[in-house]
């Protein structure tokens, strides 16, 4: 679904974010995208999602180039950034009608989707309100629907738990793998290894813009824990 | 608390500015600051020269002795009419209002720090001003000493009390509409009603009585112009008497009196400062939604929807960049309603009805391509940009709908501008149609070509809303390039009034279209 082959980015001062980064992220997968603050997550993420330019190296996403086929990329993906920033001005459900008149999704589609997320999230009585009255989780939670909208075969979260309750974490975590049963993958990275370590079947570990780590949670962490194996290559790495 | 304000200011000055960036040596804002520097620099120095010319001709009058209280007049009329709408942005609107007031300062400061910004870049222009005519000043009345303290107290007071008022104002329309449920809806309209207030009452102060000017007594003419511009603006006597009569008590009164301002909007607004920010940024919320008939839409329209939503939300996008469009439609009425006598008498120009029909059209079209809403519209997408950069939406589509925002607000004033011209004038059939063509190939030529400045220009990392619509270069480019393009034919048809002006109509008109097309495929072509 995923295919990064030879990105690199390089920010202002010549420092790469991301150096060389290779990985293959597989219809079905839920890919866990581990490192510390700074390693270059949220860099790739924005590459692969069409929000940051690059020269160096191609992501393809189910067979297309982000850089040459930007639109039929996007068609088939949803993003879910770190803080989303919504339309303020926007209420709830004005915001989702955006999103399905955008991906063309049916009326009854669009009904039955939005109603079965918004019970879901438990937000469906605050859809009609504008979204600047929202706190952080429901607007993470407003983006998560709007995300799911036209059934992606792609979904790529940058630290998609940080401000949901637990409620609504698990509700995520039974979405994902109920995306990942029907043949469509999770790109995400999270800082929480045990959410990884649960719900990843694949993890990669990126270390000052390197891969450090990338393969089958269960083959990587054998007999240790996601976290110990994250200290000792990131350890290991300086 | 003095010290905490500097303080808070300079924050505010490094924030604003994006200082730290501006001394990265490569960095595209620091190139873009510069061209735009220069630009501004530009601007400054016609204003000086234009300054200069004004208080030259007063003195070659041999009434030098009006300079002081017209420059003060001036410079007070201009700060109060650019600041109102400022004000609320400024005070209120800034993005970090929740990290500074949890810090320990107390609100007074935090209140101060925020009017000093305004002041000091509303005093900039001060200087621009009042340099240059007290210049001119020194130059025909060889005044003592005592002028130079007089006049350099005068160009670092002459905004104060105008910043003050118009703050106060613009805190008063908040505080007044953050009562109501719809608090925006209600700042809108309260500004406007006091916009066209303003425009009235100077529309009926710039009526002089003409009759009674008798060009060749120059003194009493001076004396006629002080009394207009004493009873403009009060505390320009004081000034006046300061520099004419080397009067001290005037000077400590004008000083005394502005100080008071800042002192009393200071206090004042202080009390009510938290109570207001929390009022206007908290919402009612009914939580009672309930899913029904969804409609859809195409992706333009579901564009057009959210950015219009978007024009209207904003208190200071309505107000400055909308601006244009209101001044057009009380143009509009205006040349409508009034007889040909009252024209002239307004517009100060003789026999105007013939010449008017030759250039009406393009001086509306240059009021109306002020209404530049595109100069703005895509810095506007700030921290939302990630939306529209992660979606599958084209470029075209995405300006398309930015445009037709533009063209929402402006085409109509501009078709009712061809009917009411037509039922006015009883013209040729060329005219005729020419009412309607220029305004509305304006509206386009505006329209794209802010989007075009905004393109190069873009600034999406803003604290406040305000910085963008109010002080960014897009939004003074954009809406300045309009009536530059509309001028210029004016002046053409001016000069060469022996050519039929029709020709010139349509030989612009097409020109202006091809600028626009030419403008318009170049944006389609830009990637977000």
């Amino acid at each position: 679904m995923i295919e990064i082959k030879n990105f690199s980015k390089s920010y202002k001062g010549g420092k790469k974010a991301v150096d060389n980064l290779n990985l293959k992220v597989e219809a079905g997968d839920i890919f866990g995208f581990i490192g510390h603050n700074g390693a270059g997550k949220s860099t790739t993420i924005k590459a692969i999602v069409g929000i940051l330019d690059f020269e160096e190296g191609d992501i393809f996403i189910d067979g297309r180039s982000v850089k040459e086929k930007p639109m039929e990329c996007k068609r088939i993906t949803a993003y879910i950034p770190d803080n989303p920033d919504l339309y303020e001005h926007l209420t709830g459900i004005q915001f989702l009608n955006f999103i399905g008149d955008v991906f063309q999704v049916s009326r009854e589609e669009r009904e039955e989707r939005i109603q079965r997320y918004a019970d879901g999230f438990e937000i469906t009585g605050a859809l009609g309100d504008l979204i600047s009255s929202y706190s952080h989780g429901m607007k993470q939670k407003l983006a998560i629907i709007s995300a799911l909208l036209h059934k992606p075969k792609l979904l790529v979260l940058d630290e998609p738990f940080v401000g949901l309750d637990p409620k609504a974490a698990l509700n995520l975590k039974n979405i994902m793998k109920e995306i990942c049963k029907e043949g469509n993958s999770v790109f995400f990275s999270t800082h929480v290894l045990e959410v990884a370590e649960k719900l990843c079947n694949k993890v990669a570990i990126i270390n000052q813009g390197k891969l450090v780590a990338c393969g089958e949670t269960k083959e990587l962490i054998q007999n240790t824990t996601l976290e110990n194996l994250f200290m000792e290559v990131v350890e290991h790495d300086k | 608390m003095i010290s905490n304000s500097m303080l808070l200011l300079k924050i505010l000055f490094l924030n604003q500015f994006k200082i730290n960036e501006l001394k990265e040596k490569d960095s595209k804002y620091r190139r873009n600051v510069i061209l735009v520097g220069i630009s501004i620099i530009i601007v400054f120095v016609m204003m000086a020269v234009y300054s200069f010319a004004i208080g030259w001709s007063l003195g070659v009058m041999g009434i030098a002795k009006v300079i002081p209280g017209y420059g003060i007049t001036i410079v007070s009329l201009i700060t109060l009419f650019f600041s109102i709408f400022k004000s609320n942005g400024i005070l209120f609107g800034m993005k970090d209002y929740d990290m500074i007031v949890a810090l320990p300062f107390r609100t007074r400061t935090i209140v101060a720090s925020r009017f000093l910004y305004m002041y000091i870049m509303n005093t900039l222009f001060a200087l621009v001003i009042m340099i240059p005519l007290g210049l001119v000043y020194y130059m025909f009345e060889k005044p003592t000493s005592f002028f130079f303290f007089t006049w350099f107290c005068g160009i670092f007071l002459s905004t104060l009390l105008p910043t003050a008022l118009a703050a106060m104002i613009g805190g008063l329309i908040a505080y007044i509409a953050s009562h109501f449920k719809y608090t925006n809806v209600v700042s809108i309209l309260l500004s406007l009603a006091l916009v066209i207030g303003i425009i009235l009452s100077s529309m009926s102060l710039g009526s002089m009585d003409e009759s009674s000017t008798d060009l060749s007594r120059f003194t009493q003419l001076g004396e006629q112009i002080s009394k207009q511009i004493n009873s403009v603006y009060p505390p320009s006597e004081l000034f006046e008497k300061a520099i004419n009569n080397q009067d001290i008590a005037a000077l400590l009164s004008f000083i005394i009196i502005s100080v008071a301002w800042y002192v009393l909007f200071v206090q004042v607004l202080s009390l009510k400062y938290k109570s207001i920010h929390t009022a206007i940024f908290t919402h009612s919320t009914k939580s009672n939604y309930k899913i029904q008939n969804l409609k859809t839409s195409s992706v333009l329209k579901a564009l057009y929807r959210k950015e219009i939503k978007r024009f209207f939300s904003s208190y200071a996008y309505v107000l400055n960049v909308g601006m244009g469009a209101i001044m057009a439609f009380i143009m509009v009425i205006a040349v409508f309603v009034l007889n040909p006598e009252q024209l002239e008498r307004i517009a100060k120009i003789p026999n105007i009805q013939n010449m008017l029909i030759k250039i009406i059209a393009f001086v509306f079209s240059a009021v109306i391509a002020m209404s530049c809403t595109t100069s703005v519209a895509l810095s506007l997408e700030g921290k939302n940009l990630w939306i529209l950069k992660s979606l599958p939406i084209g470029t075209k589509t995405i300006m398309n709908s930015k445009i037709l925002v533009n063209l929402t607000i402006t085409i109509p004033i501009a078709i009712l501008f061809g009917i009411l011209m037509n039922l006015k004038w009883k013209t040729d059939f060329i005219t005729r149609i020419m009412l309607f063509i220029i305004p509305i190939i304006y509206s386009i030529l505006s329209a794209v070509w802010g989007m075009f400045i905004n393109i190069k220009l873009p600034n999406y990392d803003w604290e406040s809303e305000t910085t963008v619509i109010k002080q960014g270069m897009s939004s003074a480019i954009g809406m300045l390039g309009g009536p530059v393009f509309a001028i210029v034919p004016v002046l053409i048809i001016l000069a060469f009034q022996t050519v039929p002006y029709q020709i010139f109509h349509i030989v612009i008109t097409l020109i202006v279209a091809g600028i626009a097309w030419l403008l318009y495929r170049n944006i389609i072509k830009y990637q977000l």
